[in-house]
């Protein structure tokens, strides 16, 4: 828990000092004038102002501490929750054995429910207390257990496990006794220490990588759209703006896009951090169960995979802002591209729920548009392996490379063309149209 | 140093934008750059910064093809002007400085200068969407003028632009050419062009239809005079003589156009002849007539 605080510390005094520096050196100019400065290469310069114009911004500032509250709100809920674990009350008519209470408390522990034990007077009582809500069980005489509302064979409720394994046992226990069986034997024969299991493989912390690849997999889908949705918005702003003419005449258009894409990338990446960091530390300050769930190297992957995937759509997204004329028909031109962001997304939850990968999403694991989501959530449910992750990546990489063409042709011919949208078919074919005069 | 427009041609479908065009730009003045609607100006100077593919041709700059680097040293106002809306001036000044090759320092200095130069100091901590339209319009020049670029192209400059702005951004390419450096620009505005520049190209559907010095361009073509005679009210006394055509009379002035074989002397002699001579004048065209003339 140290480190996470350290590490988060660190990050938020690293950005601090960043900005403290640059607002001097933006403010202050002749101070530190006679100092010798060299020229940024344009693709930094780019970069750097896309880190600067967003991380300024109210909306990315009030965005982020939305997040934050977000995941506050999911880390810190489940542990107020969870300190409130109802009790589950029984009540007892007639008199009862030590051995039947202790019964009813082990079968409560078993599903890691306190159990309170209140006598009932008569069996009317009783009735009054279950209706009421006082008691969610009462055992009558040993006999038999009445519960308000009767049980499907289906439900898997806490109360309804809990009635029927207490039923289970004291139905031995009586069984037993019945059969002339101790009263101090019977204990051990109904609770006999279990046999041991021995295994071929070391177990693997199945529970604890499932919670991983969930998050990583809810963090990998949310950030993906955002971040993209930044890229294709940042396109938009500079050619409806017109600002992208004068940009291009002293930049190529395929560095003026990989400035954008790097910058942005890099807030990315930095928020995406805080958040993770963020997340992990208040789950450990408040002993959230998050930690303990949180296996280090699904998430170390998640994150590789999430750059990987941000490599590959960013593109995109930018390729096709450069479609758009102006901001408002951003949304329509962005539903296509975040459709297989989705189609990934839901996916990988139907591989989470499977003990081995559909033959569907075993492929889907290799194509660059959906292997940012399949991977991470087949690696964590340890049902690929190293070299599989490596050349799924290898794959994505090598279609971020073809995709940034792609997008830098689409880029290079559209991002001019103005007075209304432009269609891609026409983009691919053709060459621009003339300029006004 | 000069910018030389080589041969470019450019076709879009059925539209030919560029038609063989070709013309240099001198450095040391100004230079404008005219056509109707649609004659391949906006084309042209994106060609310069290669934002327009060419079919054939190249612009080239100081006697090599222009690269990278030396777009760099160009300052550019397009026609559709264009700066972030939401920046602070002082950041994306220096932003397009930097982005021109200098270094964050002279950046920095450059912008400071600009801004005092334009009498928007004050406003440097400020969006641009902030701004009058007029101030903005200043921004767009600084943002050309930044890096101090030793070829300026400026699209439409004087558009939109008041009185005052059009006196500013004139002085402001006269000083520019003064130093040395090339301008190169488009307007629609022939008297103020008559009065800036020093030489001008004229296209029309992609080609080339005029070009040179403003002077020369103006004294070229057929001698035209202005005769007032007394008494003379609709030109009588010159209508007999051969080679002269009266292109109008107007409050007792007749307007006449000269054969090269008429001789203006004898002309002269014939006139005082008629009366009294209040006037005799030779006329030089206005450019508007020159732009009229070449392009019909």
């Amino acid at each position: 828990m140290t480190a996470y605080l350290v590490a988060l510390a660190v990050v938020l005094v690293a950005l601090r000092l960043w900005r403290h520096h640059y607002a001097r050196r933006t403010v202050d100019g002749g101070a530190e004038a006679d100092r010798p400065t060299r020229h940024r290469g344009d693709v930094e310069l780019i970069a750097r102002r896309e880190v600067h114009e967003r991380t300024t911004s109210r909306v990315f500032r009030v965005g982020t501490a939305v997040v934050l509250l977000g995941v506050a709100a999911a880390v810190v809920v489940p542990v107020i929750h969870k300190g409130k674990t109802p009790v589950t009350a029984v009540g007892v008519v007639g008199a009862t054995t030590p051995l039947a209470r202790g019964t009813l408390r082990a079968a409560g522990a078993g599903l890691g429910v306190p159990v309170r034990i209140t006598p009932e007077r008569s069996l009317g009582s009783a009735e009054r207390a279950l209706r009421s809500g006082r008691v969610d069980l009462v055992l009558v005489g040993g006999r038999y257990l009445l519960v308000e509302q009767g049980f499907a064979a289906s439900d898997t409720d806490t109360l309804a496990l809990f009635t029927t394994s207490v039923a289970r046992y004291l139905g031995a226990e009586a069984a037993l006794e019945k059969a002339g069986i101790p009263t101090s034997r019977v204990a051990a024969l109904t609770s006999p220490a279990p046999l041991a299991v021995l295994s071929l493989k070391p177990a693997q912390h199945r529970n604890a990588n499932l919670v991983t690849a969930l998050y990583v997999l809810i963090l990998t889908y949310v950030l993906l759209t955002q971040y993209g949705t930044w890229v294709l918005m940042g396109v938009v702003e500079e050619k409806s703006s017109r600002v992208v003419e004068v940009l291009l005449s002293a930049v190529s258009p395929l560095r003026l896009l990989v400035g954008k894409v790097v910058g942005i990338g890099l807030v990315a990446l930095a928020q995406a951090a805080v958040i993770v960091v963020f997340a992990l530390a208040l789950a450990a300050a408040v002993g959230s169960n998050l930690v303990k769930g949180t296996a280090a190297t699904p998430l170390v992957v998640g994150l590789v995979w999430l750059v990987l995937g941000y490599a590959f759509y960013c593109w995109l997204f930018a390729g096709i802002g450069s479609l758009v004329e102006r901001q408002d028909q951003v949304q329509s031109v962005a539903f296509p591209v975040q459709l297989p962001l989705l189609f990934g997304y839901i996916m990988s939850f139907t591989a989470l729920g499977a003990s081995s990968p559909s033959l569907v999403n075993e492929v889907l694991a290799y194509l660059p548009p959906t292997a940012p989501f399949l991977m991470p959530v087949l690696f964590a449910l340890g049902q690929v392996t190293w070299w599989q992750i490596v050349i799924s990546g290898l794959a994505t990489a090598a279609a971020t490379i073809g995709m940034a063409r792609l997008a830098g042709k689409i880029y290079r011919r559209a991002i001019l063309r103005t007075g209304r949208s432009v269609k891609l078919r026409e983009v691919l074919r053709s060459e621009p149209r003339p300029a006004s005069s | 140093m000069t910018l030389e427009f080589v041969g470019l041609r450019r076709r879009y479908g059925e539209v030919l934008a560029l038609d063989d065009l070709s013309f240099s730009v001198p450095a040391g003045q100004v230079f404008g750059f005219l056509g109707p609607n649609g004659a391949g100006k906006t084309t042209a100077m994106r060609a310069v910064f290669g934002l327009v593919e060419l079919d054939a041709g190249s612009v080239r700059w100081r006697d090599a093809p222009i690269g990278i680097a030396e777009r760099r040293s160009f300052g550019y106002m397009p026609e559709e002007r264009g700066l972030y809306p939401g920046m602070q001036i002082r950041h994306q000044l220096e932003y397009l400085c930097e982005l021109h090759g200098k270094s964050a320092v002279d950046a920095r200095r450059a912008t400071a200068r600009w801004l005092e130069r334009l009498g928007i100091a004050d406003r440097g901590p400020d969006k641009l969407e902030s701004l009058s339209h007029g101030n903005q319009q200043r921004v767009q020049l600084a943002a050309a003028l930044i890096h101090e670029p030793e070829l300026l192209i400026l699209d439409e400059p004087f558009a939109g632009l008041d009185p005052v702005g059009i006196d500013e951004v004139t002085a402001i390419l006269a000083e520019q050419a003064r130093d040395g450096w090339g301008v190169l620009f488009s307007s629609h505005q022939l008297d103020l062009v008559e009065d800036i520049c020093e030489s001008v190209a004229i296209i029309d559907r992609g080609r080339l239809v005029a070009e040179g010095n403003l002077n020369e361009l103006e004294q070229r073509g057929s001698r035209r005079l202005v005769v007032k005679v007394e008494g003379d009210r609709d030109g009588a006394w010159a209508r007999k003589i051969p080679g002269i055509t009266i292109s109008r009379t107007e409050a007792g002035e007749s307007r006449l156009v000269l054969e090269d074989s008429v001789d203006s002397q004898a002309l002269l002699a014939r006139a005082m002849a008629a009366g009294p001579v209040l006037r005799f004048d030779f006329e030089r065209r206005r450019l508007s007539e020159v732009f009229r003339e070449a392009v019909r």
